[in-house]
């Protein structure tokens, strides 16, 4: 048994039903406080739509989500963000017709406590205005902060998309496929990137690049069918031979 | 910087011709005319909260601003009989309560979902209202509608507000404070957020913000300042039926938005000053002023979707751009085929117009300064050939080849 830490995300026997189909079949996962947890598995495994389920944009069927202690499944997106959990989306999910700025500072707005203030000024927070430059200059994105977003290139976007996830404080980050659609070069500078970002918090991802995953994940967790197949380190995934099988097969 | 003084500057320009021109001349139309601009520019900078700020299609925006009127009918009615001790200045507070008030409850159903379902929901809202309206005569009035009388003995500054200049000035301060105070609320963090749900609400979930109550709270602050609109409008007429609920005081808020740009913050002053312009004036000249305008509507959303203030603020960086020479080049080469355009069509819908609408069509028929005989072949050869020449100039123009650059670059390409 995990001594080291509770669990940071705890899933429970979690069932997603779309009428008679079956997508996600009984999973149950432990992700560590301050572990780097992949997940990975065939298309049409059931990847996003556990990723919908943790962050509320579907209710599961059947089961719980614990976050940290407080049960978060059924609840919507904005309270279990609230919480404490942030996503990225696999499909880039920006604001096109605001400039960067404006989109990482919409990002920030609910943890520097802005909240619906509509009584002051938006420029009047320093600190959240502050915070966003800094980010963007941590995502790479300074040159560009006064340009809209819908006219950035894909990389940029990506970048922001992973940005605006990161803003805040959220304990707990998701990643939906990060470096999808990148070339070579810039999946290796957005590992980088990722693996800084993940310091000090609790990251799950869902990705495709093999390399990516046994680089930067601690655990990794096979997805097959709606069902978790194998969870362990990098070394022990690769070597499982039931993952082998049904996964990695001609890759391995 | 500069730009942010240049534009201050234009406002204060603006503001001092406002409050001077009625003064030096003292033709009522003109001040009619700039109460009418203050009040649709504060119904239209309202409709802009819903529209370019959070995205939200309304076809029932006039259902608020009707509020706004019938309370404020009522309000000054009640001054005016000694029932209320409230100076006829804070008149506008009540149709602003009013609007809050419809705009909290109704809003509560409307928002729940944007695009087609928002606007399906506003529609059957105003359909709804106007329909209830009709049905208690003894509170919205009937066909004749509900009058009062402004000048009561309670006012703040001791003026009468008899005359429209003195009308005009209240008015135009509650206007410039309405104006100043929903570009303010777009500032806010709620204004910025309402901009981050109309671009893609689904992602504003996982921000940590209810898109709904997003939606709710711009809902409010729209309905608010429609009221208050509503206010001034019966400040300055005295007068209204359940009529000012229906669709066509909808559409006009939305064509007036739409023209001047919901891109922009000032974009929907500009809209109203140009519709309420071809209302006033172009409805004097020509019978045909609804087809032009409808005309004009159609070329904005078509050819301009970021309104005319688009048009404006697109200028000065066509100029940096191309330089001088290439832009007057251009406008050397489109200016004489768009003007023949519209000359012959012009000619041509107003001939039309004349034969099927006038009791005699052989009467002569004023056109561009001149008397004409629609019944005589010439007037009517003269604007096919207007028209004509113009297709011309727009072929040749094309040909001269600024345009289809786009196309053509990459088909040369192809070939060679």
């Amino acid at each position: 048994m995990m001594t080291a830490s509770a669990p940071a995300l705890s899933i429970r026997d979690l069932h997603k039903d779309f009428g008679a189909a079956q997508i996600i079949r009984g999973i149950s996962l432990d992700v560590r406080e301050g572990s780097f947890h992949a997940v990975i598995g065939p298309n049409g495994a059931g990847k996003s739509t556990f990723f919908n389920l943790i962050s509320g944009r579907f209710a599961p069927t059947s089961g719980k989500i614990l976050l940290g202690d407080t049960d978060i499944s059924g609840m919507r997106p904005y309270r279990i963000n609230r919480l404490g959990l942030s996503r990225s989306f696999q499909i880039t999910n920006i604001f096109n017709e605001m400039s960067v700025f404006e989109n990482i500072r919409c990002a920030l707005m609910w943890p520097g406590r802005a909240g619906y203030c509509f009584w002051r000024r938006a420029s009047g927070y320093r600190r959240i205005g502050a915070e966003a430059e800094r980010l963007i200059d941590e995502i790479g994105l300074s040159a560009r902060a006064g340009e809209k977003a819908g006219n950035l290139s894909y990389a940029e976007q990506r970048a922001l998309e992973v940005g605006m996830t990161i803003a805040g404080d959220a304990r707990v980050l998701l990643f939906d496929e990060p470096t999808a659609g990148m070339n070579h070069n810039e999946v290796e500078q957005f590992a980088g990137f990722l693996r800084k970002v993940a310091v000090g918090r609790t990251v799950m991802m869902v990705e495709h690049d093999m390399n990516v995953v046994f680089s930067l994940a601690d655990r990794v967790s096979v997805l097959v069918y709606g069902q978790i197949i194998a969870t362990g380190t990098p070394e022990e995934i690769r070597q499982d031979p039931a993952v082998r099988e049904a996964y990695l097969g001609a890759e391995a | 910087m500069t730009r942010s003084i240049s534009l201050l500057l234009l406002g204060l320009l603006a503001l001092s011709a406002a409050l001077l021109l009625p003064l030096v001349s003292d033709s009522r139309f003109l001040t009619l005319f700039l109460t009418q601009l203050a009040v649709m520019v504060t119904f239209a900078m309202s409709y802009n909260v819903l529209l370019g700020q959070t995205g939200l299609l309304s076809f029932g925006h006039a259902v608020y601003f009707g509020g706004g009127v019938f309370a404020a009918l009522y309000l000054i009615t009640a001054i005016g009989g000694g029932a209320l001790a409230l100076p006829l200045e804070f008149v506008p507070l009540g149709g602003a309560l009013a609007g809050l008030a419809m705009a909290a409850v109704l809003g509560l159903v409307s928002v729940r979902r944007a695009g087609t379902t928002f606007a399906m929901i506003s529609l059957g809202m105003a359909e709804l209202i106007t329909a209830a309206a009709m049905v208690f005569p003894s509170v919205f009035g009937g066909e004749q509608g509900v009058s009062t009388d402004r000048m009561v003995d309670v006012t703040l500054t001791g003026l009468g507000y008899g005359r429209p200049s003195e009308i005009y000035l209240l008015v135009l301060v509650w206007a410039l404070v309405s104006v100043a105070l929903m570009v303010f609320l777009s500032r806010s963090p709620l204004g910025r957020m309402a901009n981050a749900v109309r671009d893609n609400p689904q992602r504003v979930e996982f921000l940590g913000y209810d898109p709904y109550w997003i939606r709710f709270l711009q809902f409010c602050i729209a309905g608010t300042f429609a009221g208050l609109a509503g206010s001034l409008f019966a400040l300055t007429f005295e007068i209204a039926n359940a009529e000012v609920f229906g669709l066509r005081t909808s559409a006009n808020v939305l064509i007036a938005t739409y023209l001047g740009g919901i891109t922009y913050v000032l974009g929907p002053v500009v809209g109203a000053f140009v519709v309420l312009l071809l209302e006033l004036n172009l409805a004097r000249i020509t019978d045909a002023w609804l087809f032009y305008y409808g005309l004009l509507f159609l070329a904005i959303i078509l050819f301009a979707p970021r309104g005319l203030t688009g048009i404006l603020a697109g200028l000065p960086g066509a100029l940096r751009r191309h330089g001088p020479a290439s832009c007057l080049r251009r406008a050397l080469v489109w200016g004489p085929a768009v003007l023949s355009g519209l000359v012959g069509g012009v000619m041509l819908v107003e001939l039309s117009y004349h034969l099927s609408n006038s009791f005699d069509p052989s009467d002569p028929l004023r056109l561009f300064w001149r008397d004409v005989d629609a019944t005589n072949w010439g007037v009517w050869a003269l604007a096919l050939g207007a028209c004509a020449l113009s297709a011309a100039l727009v072929l040749r123009a094309r040909r001269g080849g600024r345009r289809p650059q786009v196309v053509a670059a990459p088909m040369v390409e192809e070939g060679s």
